[in-house]
């Protein structure tokens, strides 16, 4: 039976960089284009072992080569970190919402990214630096907890030089090591940034701790209105398709209304952001 | 439709004879007062009628624990290649009561909306379903009329009601789609036309009110769960949960499940299954780097009672209790999620007043 939407389909590991101490980028090929949106997720699996959703971290336009994070966070995903290139891993989706890039296009963009929230995000980021020309002025938050847990600093510092792009890299903490950024919270910033309000938009991506006091700042600033603000959600799901149950936010389910919600759609339901 | 009228007498027989040909699942009861869905055997003889709800619902026999989603084998090359068994049997499935047949219609419209689900569809497609009328509440845990599943008989192949003030134990039986055609070709029995009449004449032998009966009308609970009021109640009935998920585990309307994977020894071949999974255990809601979105035991709670009186009902525009009792028959703390309804009522009532 060839519509069962349990079985992955395999593709085959490019390469495997270590980003940090516990992430690592794989970039693998699919046998068909993924034709993803940004922020979409896939499920990613290896037979016998296991499965886990990741988020998608390519740009809309990588056609069959997938690039994914995957934090080392448990057993499953301790096996993907032993794969090596040409090892194959099973991959069904892309499943979720997504951003809709047309929504962001002439428009002035906020993205404040905590830890591994930049990694949903870059899929958002690359199309929108990729033809910056059609976006407004682009400004990015980054915070990390320290600077070896700093994702994607070379990409970041291209990005830097494009025309209206504003980027604040920052740490919790240097550890005494080397830093160019700033120190502190991602909630510092965001004080000092200039909005043109009804032609911004914000998107939000990061640990659940994160969201409450970036939206408190935001409110305590600016008057943004809740639906031009985007959050990207993470929970544990089983099946991608809406019936499994796990990642059920009240009425809405992460993985079909979601993993991205206009902040408008979550403000009244418990449980969606702590 | 066409309907039939046959003597238990005959039925009995029937039901041995359609057990030679394929499964045919009916309650059954087992040492203690409990009640299960077992495939019958010719000697058994059957306890129509009187049987009391079983432990587990029949839908669960569409869903059933542990169901393989694919197997697969890998080959000398790296290359994995990918199997979904095919050979589900057909089944029977016989005393399937009113809130039974409606979380099987409820199940039918989970599965088949959106990306179908292929394994309970297949399942689905090769059962069929014999339903009994019910007359009288099954216990004093039964709720199904104030829940709007008494009447329901959508889904059912032949539904059978016992006749009123019959001496030879007379049946109707409406034969309502092929596959029940073709199961009654087999009984000894006699075309009946007056079934509507036959049908209201032993509906009308039921006492009234039918079990027990919600303080607010159904339709309101959607709202009346997520009032502030309520979230005490949750709060009152989390102090004696013990989180262990029975009343998920026997509710047929209780789908969400997790999946496994697992591999033979020969490190080649394996297989991936899906486990019943439930709200109210403590880890359900838990993310990766252990932040756990429902870590209070009366979030669950919340969560559970919301899940059934709204949150699927906003999508499914059904209510997602049929008042079948198992959650209450079963829990060890003695929790009813009828007790739990009405006393949301009543607490969200007596706010109004003050």
């Amino acid at each position: 039976m060839n519509n069962n939407s349990y079985i992955p389909v395999m593709a085959e590991i490019q390469s495997v960089e270590a980003l940090t101490a516990r992430e690592k980028l794989f970039r693998v090929l699919l046998p068909e284009p993924l034709n993803h949106r940004p922020g979409q997720f896939v499920m990613v699996s290896l037979p016998g072992i296991g499965e886990c959703a990741i988020s998608i971290s390519s740009g809309p336009e990588s056609g069959r080569m997938l690039e994914m994070v995957i934090r080392k966070a448990g057993n499953v995903t301790g096996v993907f970190h032993e794969l090596k290139v040409s090892d194959s891993i099973g991959i069904r989706g892309p499943f979720g919402s997504g951003f809709d890039l047309d929504e962001f296009r002439h428009k002035d963009i906020v993205v404040i990214a905590g830890g591994l929230g930049l990694v949903p995000l870059r899929s958002l980021i690359i199309p929108i630096m990729e033809h910056k020309a059609d976006y407004g002025r682009v400004h990015l938050i980054i915070g990390s907890r320290t600077p070896a847990e700093a994702l994607f600093r070379e990409q970041i510092k291209t990005w830097k030089k494009l025309p209206d792009c504003f980027i604040t890299e920052l740490v919790d903490d240097t550890e005494f090591l080397d830093w160019d950024g700033e120190t502190g919270l991602v909630t510092e910033p965001i004080n000092q940034l200039s909005l043109d309000i009804e032609n911004t938009l914000l998107v939000l991506c990061g640990p659940p701790v994160m969201y409450k006091f970036v939206l408190m700042e935001l409110r305590m600033n600016f008057s943004i209105p809740d639906e031009q603000i985007f959050v990207d959600l993470e929970r544990r799901m089983r099946c991608g398709m809406g019936k499994c149950g796990h990642c059920q936010i009240n009425h809405v389910y992460c993985c079909k209304d979601g993993p991205v919600f206009r902040y408008s759609q979550l403000r009244d339901l418990p449980e969606a952001l702590t | 439709m066409n309907a039939y009228i046959a003597s238990l007498a005959h039925i009995e027989p029937w039901f041995h004879n359609l057990a030679e040909q394929k499964q045919v699942f009916f309650p059954k009861k087992t040492a203690g007062s409990n009640y299960r869905f077992e495939s019958i055997d010719v000697s058994q003889s059957l306890d129509f009628f009187t049987y009391k709800p079983t432990i587990l619902p029949p839908v669960k026999n569409l869903f059933p624990d542990g169901e393989v989603l694919f197997t697969y084998q890998k080959d000398d090359q790296g290359h994995y290649h990918f199997n979904q068994s095919s050979n589900v049997g057909s089944q029977i499935l016989a005393g399937v009561r009113a809130c039974d047949l409606k979380a099987i219609h409820l199940m039918d419209t989970v599965f088949s909306e959106g990306i179908k689900d292929t394994h309970y569809l297949q399942r689905r497609e090769k059962t069929a379903i014999i339903a009994f009328n019910c007359l009288t509440p099954c216990d004093d845990h039964c709720f199904c009329e104030t829940a709007q599943s008494l009447d329901f008989q959508t889904g059912a192949d032949i539904f059978v009601t016992q006749l009123a003030n019959e001496n030879d134990q007379q049946c109707l039986l409406e034969v309502i789609s092929d596959k029940g055609m073709q199961l009654i070709q087999s009984l000894e029995s006699i075309p009946c036309s007056n079934y509507q009449q036959l049908k209201l004449q032993a509906q009308a032998t039921r006492p009234k009110p039918f079990g027990r009966q919600f303080v607010t009308a159904l339709e309101q609970l959607s709202k009346i769960v997520h009032q502030e009021a309520a979230d005490s109640v949750y709060e009152q009935y989390a102090q004696r949960c013990f989180s262990c998920g029975t009343c998920n585990l026997v509710c047929p309307t209780c789908y969400c499940f997790d999946t496994r994977d697992e591999f033979e020894l020969d490190g080649k071949s394996g297989k991936k299954t899906r486990h019943w999974d439930a709200c109210l255990n403590p880890g359900f809601a838990e993310v990766a780097g252990g932040h756990n979105f429902r870590a209070e035991p009366a979030a669950r709670q919340r969560h559970r009672i919301r899940r059934k009186f709204d949150y699927l009902p906003q999508r499914f525009e059904q209510i997602f209790c049929t008042g079948c009792g198992r959650c209450g028959r079963q829990c060890t703390t003695g929790i009813d999620i009828f007790d739990i309804v009405n006393d949301v009522c009543e607490s969200v009532k007596s706010l109004d007043h003050e």
